[in-house]
């Protein structure tokens, strides 16, 4: 059988990089990632797939009520996406999802993986928590300008380019109406915000100098 | 073959295994590289397509013919662009990727990415490397290395690959 199925050689292997990258962003990630077992030619290609998402909904509904699974199943979780953000290699990033039940020990690696969202210009972020009494607050300090020893030019040069964000949700996280306006001011892209269930809005003013925005979803924002 | 007004004008492709293709240009120019070959006024005699073989040029002239008689209706172009890839190989699908991305057909190379990453999904290494003819060239040491790397990869997984 080996010949038969072997035919003339390995015809999918031959396909160039980033054609086999297009393919394997058409799989979850952990399907993506699992084909580096496949040969040698495959161990980093899913490396470079723009998009990733990290949605544990499936694994967490397993284990709804029981505390002590949530809580190991947390710090499982941020060692895997902290695992796959090491590894991973592609400079931009079309999707961006993380989707678990926070826990305070996850606030820094929270910070720091939005800080590889913005860094790769990630186009699409979503940061959805679940219910769990605590609550990560989305920081301000992501927009302010970088303070370094240059001489001040014309504007302040921000911590990052949020200019090519076109969709961002967030669910039971904590963001001021300080940090939405900001993301307005600062994405010319942006075309959906969805906030859910943050206490900290009081007073919105939607406005930016190009706004694009066609979905704006508040919900539970009080 | 005179091109009169009025007369559909027709393309003669060669692969490079030196077969040759009539075609309808109207259905060839869903090939943006035939296409700017067209405009440039390159296409009085015969095209070669240095990168695809006749068995596969066959096969993307009849999706060329196929998409092309379809009105613009995109649920019924989609749905003949499934069962034109339903009977394919594995083989033939590859063969039709590295072929539509260098005719620059978006539409075939999104459907054909479509459908390999479809036959990959849920489906075990073992079946993956059988079924793509993928050859394994890690030694058993290596290749417990990547998956013990890759461990997060096989927990809950349910691979469905009987077939």
């Amino acid at each position: 059988c080996a010949k038969r199925c072997f035919g003339d050689g390995d015809r999918i292997s031959r396909l160039p990089d980033d054609i086999l990258v297009d393919i394997l962003s058409l799989l979850s990630l952990k399907e993506a990632a699992r084909t580096s077992v496949l040969s040698s030619r495959w161990i980093n290609l899913w490396k470079h797939t723009p998009s990733l998402n990290f949605d544990a909904k499936s694994s967490l509904r397993k284990i709804k009520k029981n505390i002590k699974l949530l809580k190991s199943e947390g710090s499982k979780y941020v060692e895997w996406v902290n695992s796959v953000l090491q590894s991973h290699k592609s400079t931009t990033l079309k999707e961006f999802i993380i989707h678990f039940r926070f826990d305070i020990t996850a606030e820094n690696s929270i910070t720091q993986w939005l800080e590889f969202a913005f860094s790769r210009q990630v186009q699409r972020l979503e940061l959805f928590m679940e219910k769990s009494g605590i609550f990560y607050c989305f920081p301000e300090e992501f927009f302010s300008p970088c303070s370094g020893t240059e001489p001040k030019l014309q504007q302040p040069r921000m911590l990052f380019d949020f200019k090519s964000l076109k969709q961002l949700s967030f669910k039971m996280i904590i963001v001021s109406d300080r940090a939405i306006e900001l993301f307005l001011h600062n994405c010319p892209l942006l075309e959906q915000l969805i906030v859910h269930y943050s206490k900290k809005i009081s007073k919105l003013e939607v406005c930016g100098p190009s706004l694009m925005l066609k979905h704006l979803e508040l919900y539970y924002c009080m | 073959m005179a091109a009169e007004t009025g007369t559909p004008t027709t393309l003669t492709l060669k692969s490079n295994d030196d077969e040759l293709f009539s075609v309808a240009e109207s259905a060839a120019i869903l090939s943006v590289t035939i296409r700017n070959m067209v405009e440039d006024g390159c296409a009085g005699g015969v095209i070669p397509l240095d990168n695809v073989d006749g068995k596969t040029l066959a096969s993307v002239i009849t999706y060329m013919n196929g998409i092309s008689a379809i009105p613009a209706d995109e649920e019924k172009k989609k749905s003949y662009r499934d069962k034109f890839l339903s009977d394919k190989d594995f083989e033939t699908l590859a063969d039709m990727v590295l072929a539509a991305n260098y005719l620059n057909m978006s539409c075939l190379m999104d459907a054909v990415s479509a459908k390999i990453a479809q036959v990959m999904e849920k489906k075990s290494v073992g079946w993956v490397r059988r079924k793509f003819g993928i050859e394994n060239d890690y030694t058993p040491e290596e290749e417990a290395a990547v998956k013990e790397e890759h461990k997060w990869t096989f927990e809950g997984v349910e691979t469905d690959d009987d077939n």
